[in-house]
């Protein structure tokens, strides 16, 4: 199905909890494994605890504070050292002032250059991580686009009605287009013929004519004897005479 | 007869977006093919136009001539084309629907498989609060294991053993000029 399945599903978190390496799990018999403790993952903490005077942890003073109140800490170590001078517990030699120094060596580093080596030192870290970071996201993308990619293909594949319909349409646009060459072909066919008749009855009538003219214009000129010829052209000779007198 | 094509009623658009890209070809000669389909209905019109028996009645001397060829053409009906392949369609259809039908079953499955490992995925937890041992039981592959898979010193891949660049990989598997 899909290749690229590499996690096993199998209860991930209990063994977040509780590691393969970590000494617990092998302790615990394997149906508990079964069951994920109800705690909360693990989180890494950003930065480190509060402090109090640069270095001390604020759990310190928290822990005497039922004994000695809020200034008792502060005290009990001005007490100490007041102790350890005065018994020369802490000696004062050139080792002593040396120290001195090299406290307000690093607190000037750590104040001046700290910030900003952190911040280097952060973005390689922010860069390692989004490495991992961008690995999971990809992977959440191949699955993300798997779902797409078959929902698409779902989709696709009940288009397939659509192209039923179109076949079906198909169909009927060419019963269609047979239907109505039908009906232009009876309608040119008998337009065609009333057409010929017309015209048919047209030319004979017309030839009929002709003819009948004709023979009508032969009857006359067979009808003109030479004596009528003369008679006529007396007739224009004097008519001539006439128009000439007239004028 | 009683159901005559009127108009293209087939929603292309849809249609087109629903092809899978590799059938764009046969789908648009299929477009095209109803194309012309098309063109040939509407080469003719709906109805044949009406011939003027009057004014052949005026220009036609022979009587009873025009009546008898009207009578006549008013009087045949043309018949409509018989449809043999609608069923086969149909038949089509319905076998269609059933592989759809499978399909998406299985597309479904694919889906709720990807979506359980998507699940899995997502309820590992953040790199950032990984320790190294989660880190080696969720993902033993890529993390380091010296006893197991010993590398040498600096532990980059081209300073370990059997390790092959680019070119002799290729020279190797195109046996070179």
């Amino acid at each position: 199905m899909l290749p690229y399945l590499s996690i096993p599903k199998e209860n991930i978190l209990s063994r977040i909890t509780h590691t393969n390496t970590c000494p617990v799990a092998k302790t615990q018999p394997k149906s508990s494994a079964a069951k994920p403790p109800a705690t909360p993952a693990l989180v890494r903490q950003e930065r480190s605890g509060k402090c109090r005077l640069g270095f001390l942890p604020e759990e310190w003073f928290l822990f005497v504070h039922p004994f000695t109140g809020v200034s008792g800490p502060y005290i009990l170590m001005i007490a100490l050292a007041n102790y350890g001078f005065s018994k020369e517990i802490i000696v004062c030699e050139h080792e002593y002032y040396g120290g001195l120094t090299w406290i307000v060596l690093i607190y000037l580093v750590t104040t001046r250059a700290g910030p900003k080596i952190g911040e280097i030192l952060d973005q390689k870290v922010d860069a390692h991580e989004n490495e991992f970071k961008k690995s999971r996201t990809e992977e959440e993308a191949i699955y993300l686009k798997t779902i797409e990619n078959e929902k698409e293909a779902q989709m696709q594949a009940q288009g397939q009605e659509l192209l039923m319909q179109a076949k079906k349409e198909n169909i009927a646009m060419q019963l269609e287009a047979a239907y109505r060459e039908r009906l232009m072909t009876v309608y040119n066919t008998v337009k065609g013929r009333m057409d010929y008749h017309v015209k048919l009855y047209a030319a004979e009538s017309r030839i009929q004519q002709k003819y009948m003219i004709d023979w009508i214009l032969d009857e006359v000129k067979e009808a003109i004897t030479p004596e009528f010829q003369e008679q006529v052209m007396e007739r224009y000779i004097q008519d001539l005479g006439a128009l000439a007198s007239k004028a | 007869m009683a159901n005559r094509f009127k108009k293209p009623s087939i929603n292309w658009p849809e249609m087109a977006r629903r092809v899978p890209p590799d059938q764009k070809g046969k789908f648009i000669s299929f477009k095209a093919k109803s194309e012309t389909y098309l063109r040939k209905v509407m080469a003719h019109p709906e109805v044949p136009p009406k011939i003027d028996w009057d004014g052949y009645r005026k220009v036609m001397p022979v009587a009873g001539l025009v009546e008898k060829f009207q009578k006549s053409y008013e009087s045949f009906t043309v018949p409509y084309p018989k449809d043999t392949l609608s069923d086969k369609v149909d038949q089509q259809w319905t076998e269609l629907q059933g592989k759809i039908k499978e399909f998406v079953a299985a597309s479904n499955e694919n889906i709720k498989e990807a979506e359980a490992q998507l699940a899995v995925v997502r309820s590992l937890p953040p790199f950032e609060s990984m320790t190294m041992e989660i880190y080696r039981d969720l993902y033993p592959e890529q993390a380091l294991d010296p006893v197991n898979r010993p590398t040498f010193w600096p532990h980059a891949p081209e300073d370990q053993l059997g390790y092959e660049d680019r070119e002799q990989k290729a020279a190797q598997k195109g046996g070179g000029h």
